[in-house]
């Protein structure tokens, strides 16, 4: 451990170049790729396979070791959102000013999908994230604005939210309803 | 009113490669074993962040992530074309040199997860953010890279 800590001492005493010239003088290539959409989908194959088979054992366990007249087990819906995304997004309905949107819709997508639809020109495509769309009368009173400026109104209120840390990403409130592959309906609570 | 716009936009990247410029370039160091890729990630990082100007909300996320990508683009390709190994001798103390170089024996998983939490600093949660990941699954990337470390740094020694 002590090597290691004197390797990490050591590298934080490495002199390092000014390259701020060359930043500004260069021409910008672009991002290199994340992994191939190829590699992707094996990758989602794979996940889905394991998902299956594991849960085609877990329905077997349980269906024999089931009372009679017990309940069977049901795999949840692929479709529906997590309870927190639904109760995220009645939050931010309702604190910018509209408790009942006529419309909320969600997606599973990658966060330079999402991009355009909370106003960032790209994001990283390796990297998953909710984005919910709804259409109401907003006011964005979650906004900060310079003083004596009005808050932005909308009639789309757009955020994207992390999957893990089910923080909210970013967030935005326009008259542009995005198109965004895979939107489906969210059910918001009525209260 | 358009240049004052651009040239505040400016100063405020510059404020941001000013501050973090050297823990990123000695990550990126960390990482990647070569002084040439991470002057070249660093530089390029920046160049794109300042092409993208106020589009970018988190411009420290974004380029820490963007130059570990381009670092990585690099590496690829050097050993995709057969290039010259990256260079570890550049003006560094000895236990710097054996830690990149030991750096450079783990997977690429385990190598960013250590060197953002160990090297820049990060908690587990803002690595996993960083490169696309989970906290837990960071935790089993920082757990197995540190006990290979220790492994090669004793081999080494």
């Amino acid at each position: 451990v002590t090597k290691i800590g004197d390797g990490f001492a050591s590298l934080a005493r490495v002199r390092t170049p000014d390259v701020w010239a060359d930043a500004l003088g260069r021409e910008p290539g672009r991002l290199p790729d994340g992994p191939s959409p190829v590699g992707r989908l094996a990758v989602a194959v794979l996940s889905l396979a394991v998902f299956v088979g594991g849960f085609s054992y877990l329905a077997t366990t349980f269906d024999a070791a089931r009372a009679p007249g017990g309940s069977t087990m049901r795999p949840p819906a692929a479709s529906s959102a997590p309870g927190w995304l639904v109760t995220k997004a009645f939050d931010m309905a309702k604190g910018n000013g509209d408790a009942h949107p006529t419309s909320a819709q969600w997606v599973l997508t990658d966060a330079d999908t999402a991009a355009p639809a909370v106003g960032l020109a790209s994001g990283d495509p390796d990297v998953r994230e909710y984005l919910v769309v709804m259409q109401g009368d907003f006011v964005a009173r979650y906004a900060s604005v310079p003083a004596g400026q009005p808050l932005p109104r909308g009639s789309v209120l757009t955020f994207t939210a992390d999957p893990e840390t089910r923080e909210i990403r970013d967030w935005g409130v326009s008259n542009s309803v995005p198109h965004v592959p895979g939107l489906q309906d969210l059910p918001l609570p009525t209260g | 009113m358009q240049d004052a716009r651009v040239d505040e936009a400016r100063d405020a990247l510059e404020r941001v490669y000013r501050s973090e410029r050297d823990r990123l370039w000695r990550s990126l160091l960390a990482f990647s074993g070569s002084p040439e890729i991470a002057s070249d990630s660093l530089a390029e990082a920046f160049a794109q962040l300042l092409r993208r100007g106020d589009q970018v909300r988190d411009p420290v996320r974004w380029v820490w992530r963007a130059a570990f990508r381009i670092a990585a683009g690099e590496l690829k390709a050097r050993s995709r074309t057969g290039g010259a190994m990256p260079e570890t001798a550049y003006e560094m103390e000895q236990p710097a040199r054996e830690l990149v170089a030991a750096l450079a024996r783990l997977s690429s998983k385990q190598r960013l997860a250590v060197v953002l939490h160990d090297a820049a600093g990060y908690p587990a949660g803002d690595v996993a953010r960083l490169i696309g990941s989970t906290p837990a699954a960071v935790r089993v990337h920082l757990m197995r890279a540190r006990r290979r470390l220790r492994e090669l740094m004793e081999e080494e020694s």
